[in-house]
């Protein structure tokens, strides 16, 4: 199995629409899929209608065996399964603290049969909650926002991982929520410096069937195939896969 | 009603009037807020070889066809997930045309060499059911299924029940175990798959398993030997009629097997039991009769036998002179095509039907005493045990005679005697304690066993040497084919000697002290006089 975490400390660059859709591509062809929403607002579970769980027990899931797989639903489509969302995962975080830092990497192999892949969405944060889900990753995706600030934060994020003796994680980003009418998207994007350090092709423009997604309560390719979105998303799962699986492309 | 929680690893079956759909949503409500139904249709054909042979093995496999996909899928008696899928159709139904890779190993062990044949077509009406809850989310998903069932080739498709299956949805078991609560008052037998294909073969008129070369007879100790023999005869005979539609359909060569087994053991009978229980002019002509039977199919078995034979004679000569034997092989099969047509001709001609039903029509008649032999209100049981007595005294004192430097054909009569003993011993064994009567066979056999590994060697080296003549005199095959098939020849003849001499050390414990008591035990007793 392996894991694919989507990651950026800051709030709303595009992680959960990144995190729903790839993981929708990816069941739809054929690999075994769970995606794990671990913010507690539970965006991922409310696309897929899955309510999130009100009582938690964090505690159980940290000690408790099992306790990770007995959450898991079946979503609508084929091959795709959901962990919702938590609203204790906030109390998961403190916990942790007090774990070895390895936990969630080990909670997460439990599972390692049942699945090819598996997706984390990840909450806003830098936290505890954050180190153990690098630990626990093959791949960190980092969604931004084309502007030099979101560029500054990855530059952060790098020396973090650098400080913690992480830095043989793979780590990719690319632009997100793309909108070519602000100047300093479309400047960020032709400063080839810049795109130099992005790591991956493919960007996600900013599009209206994205935003559809919260009333359609479905990934967007399940109900605007052929949209430029979803055409972005399947290119940015054939460059992620490739990088997880060493398959070649199609 | 009260009922038992379902169980719900398997599929809740009813055999109650159809029910539709609205009635099943409207069981469905308490589940949840809606539903959303899907129709189509699938055709479930069933395969086994003529004797059931997996059926026997606990095992189906069935062809599913639905839509554009068709798969094999083989079920385990008690399991409802499948043991095993493949995509694609079944073909000839030989295992070895059939996707080696995807196949369980016990198919292959037991079909064998056998042919897999449609037992039964079940066609389905599928209604897919999806029950979402207030959020539009889907908590439950089920296949209403009608079945109709019908024998392979025929009309009808009888309805044969109705059943619900569950597709589980992870983390939402809760709404799958109300449903079935909900539902067993409609729905109130579990039934697998394995068992699935059962009911719906009996709704055809059908048992599974119904084929057994073996001999079924249940006697009576004091019924006339007359009516037993009778009984005998004709539970013979039906082994014949039901072999024969498979031999005109080449469908599988065991057909013939069975048959001919069938004709010798009617005419081993007829030697040993009835000259003295039928009359005598009765008896002689079925033995020709029977014997023509006999003659009329025997080259096209040969040729079976040798061309199941093949891949084994290969392997008994070098690999560089194997491929020379394909000649030999084409030679076979063409023997087989002409050859075909004579017993095609025989078994639909008017000699061989005058036969059939002249013996049937004397063995059903039913004039008490009219048409019998002098002992023929003797027990059959006195008259079993006399009979098997005698056969089992010669065959010890011909047996005894021989050693290694007897002449072939002493062996020769000891396998005969040997088998027509084995042959009594089976028609009569409902007469005798089960497990004593069981180890007495056993003894047998092991002897039977030597002096058929010596006779197939004898008869299977002179049929090759004799296949040799007919290819050169008709121009089939080089030299090089004919040296092939000479060194095939020579491993067998080798063999003749190695049965040759374990023969006496197999035979000495046929003839040890306790085989003996036992067979003295068994029918000294009650023998005649
Ligand atoms: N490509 C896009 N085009 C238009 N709208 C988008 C796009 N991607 C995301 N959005 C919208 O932007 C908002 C934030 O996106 P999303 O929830 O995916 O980000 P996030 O990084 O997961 O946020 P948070 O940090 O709060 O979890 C959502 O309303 C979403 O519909
Ligand atoms: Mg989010």
């Amino acid at each position: 199995m392996q894991v694919l975490g989507i990651f950026n400390m800051k709030g709303g660059v595009g992680k959960t629409a990144t995190a729903v859709n790839l993981a929708y591509i990816a069941a739809s062809q054929g690999k075994r899929t769970l995606i794990w929403d671990l913010d507690p607002q539970g965006a991922s579970s409310f696309y897929f209608r899955i309510k999130p769980k009100i009582k938690g027990g964090s505690e159980k899931l940290l000690k408790g065996k099992g306790a990770l797989e007995s959450r898991i639903k079946a979503t609508d489509f084929a091959n795709l399964d959901l962990i919702p969302a938590d609203f204790s995962n906030r109390e998961l975080d403190l916990r942790l603290a007090e774990e070895k830092q390895s936990r969630l990497k080990k909670l997460v192999g439990g599972l390692s049969d049942d699945y090819d892949l598996m997706v984390l969405d990840c909450p806003p944060s830098m936290s505890e909650l954050s180190e153990q889900i690098f630990r626990a990753c093959n791949l960190l995706l980092v969604p931004m926002i084309p502007t030099t600030l979101s560029l500054r934060t990855l530059e952060q994020l790098r020396s973090f991982l650098k400080k913690e003796n992480l830095d043989g994680l793979k780590l990719r980003t690319f632009y997100s929520m793309v909108d070519r009418r602000k100047k300093i998207h479309v400047e960020t994007l032709e400063d080839k410096e810049l795109t130099g350090k992005i790591g991956l092709d493919t960007f996600v423009s900013y599009a209206s069937a994205v935003e559809r997604m919260g009333t359609e309560r479905k990934p967007v390719m399940a109900f605007s195939p052929y949209s430029l979105p979803t055409l972005q998303y399947l290119k940015l799962w054939d460059e992620v896969r490739q990088v997880l699986f060493r398959e070649k492309s199609d | 009603m009260k009922h038992k929680l379902p169980d719900l690893n398997r599929p809740l079956f009813r055999t109650g009037a159809r029910i539709n759909r609205r009635e099943l949503l409207k069981a469905l409500q308490p589940a949840g807020d809606g539903a959303v139904v899907e129709n189509h249709a699938a055709h479930y054909q069933y395969y086994d070889t003529f004797d059931w042979r997996l059926y026997f093995g606990d095992l189906t496999l069935v062809s599913i066809e639905s839509g554009r996909q068709q798969n094999l899928v083989v079920f385990r008696k008690g399991k409802s997930e499948p043991v095993a899928t493949s995509p694609g159709p079944i073909g000839s139904g030989f295992v070895r045309d059939l996707d080696p890779e995807r196949l369980p190993a016990a198919v292959k062990r037991l079909v064998g060499i056998r042919r897999l044949i449609p037992r039964l077509s079940v066609f389905t009406d599928c209604n897919q059911v999806r029950i979402v809850n207030n959020d539009q989310k889907t908590v439950l998903r089920l296949t209403l299924e009608t079945l109709c069932a019908e024998k392979p080739g025929r009309n009808g498709e009888p309805y044969a029940g109705q059943r619900i299956l569950f597709h589980p949805l992870k983390g939402y078991e809760n709404y799958q175990q109300k449903a079935a609560k909900n539902l067993i008052a409609l729905f109130p037998e579990c039934l697998d798959e394995f068992e699935t294909f059962l009911h719906c073969l009996k709704t055809v008129g059908d048992r599974a398993g119904d084929y057994s070369s073996g001999i079924n007879i249940e006697l009576e100790p004091n019924m006339p030997a007359g009516q037993a023999a009778r009984q005998i005869h004709l539970y013979l005979l039906e082994m014949m009629k039901r072999n024969t539609p498979g031999i005109l359909g080449d469908i599988d060569t065991e057909y013939l097997h069975d048959f001919r087994v069938a004709t010798r053991r009617t005419r081993s009978a007829l030697s040993l039991v009835d000259n003295e229980v039928l009359p005598a002019d009765v008896v002689s002509k079925a033995k020709q009769d029977f014997q023509l039977i006999g003659q009329m199919t025997s080259r096209f078995r040969d040729l079976d036998v040798y061309l199941l034979a093949l891949p084994g004679y290969k392997s008994l000569i070098p690999a560089e002179y194997r491929e020379n034997l394909d000649a030999f092989g084409q030679f076979l099969r063409q023997q087989r095509q002409s050859e075909k047509r004579n017993l095609e001709g025989f078994l639909a001609g008017g000699r061989y039907h005058d036969i059939i039903t002249g013996w049937h029509d004397y063995l059903a008649g039913t004039e008490a005493g009219a048409g019998d032999g002098e002992s023929a209100l003797t027990p059959v049981k006195s008259m079993a045990s006399h009979c098997i007595w005698k056969a089992w005294t010669r065959l010890m004192k011909k047996a005894k005679a021989i050693d290694s430097q007897s002449p072939k054909e002493r062996y020769h009569e000891v396998r005969i005697l040997a088998k027509k003993l084995r042959y009594l011993m089976e028609f009569m064994s409902s007469l005798y304690p089960r497990s004593e009567m069981k180890a007495a066979i056993k003894n047998l056999k092991k002897l039977q066993n030597v002096l058929g590994e010596f006779q197939d060697a004898v008869v299977q080296s002179a049929a090759i040497r004799r296949y040799g003549c007919e290819m050169s005199a008709a121009g089939i095959g080089d030299a090089e084919t004919l040296m092939a098939m000479g060194m095939v020849a020579e491993t067998i003849v080798a063999r003749e000697q190695i049965a040759l001499e374990s023969f006496k050390a197999t035979f000495d414990q046929f003839s040890n002290k306790a085989t003996r008591t036992h067979f003295i035990n068994l029918f000294s007793k009650d023998s005649l006089p």
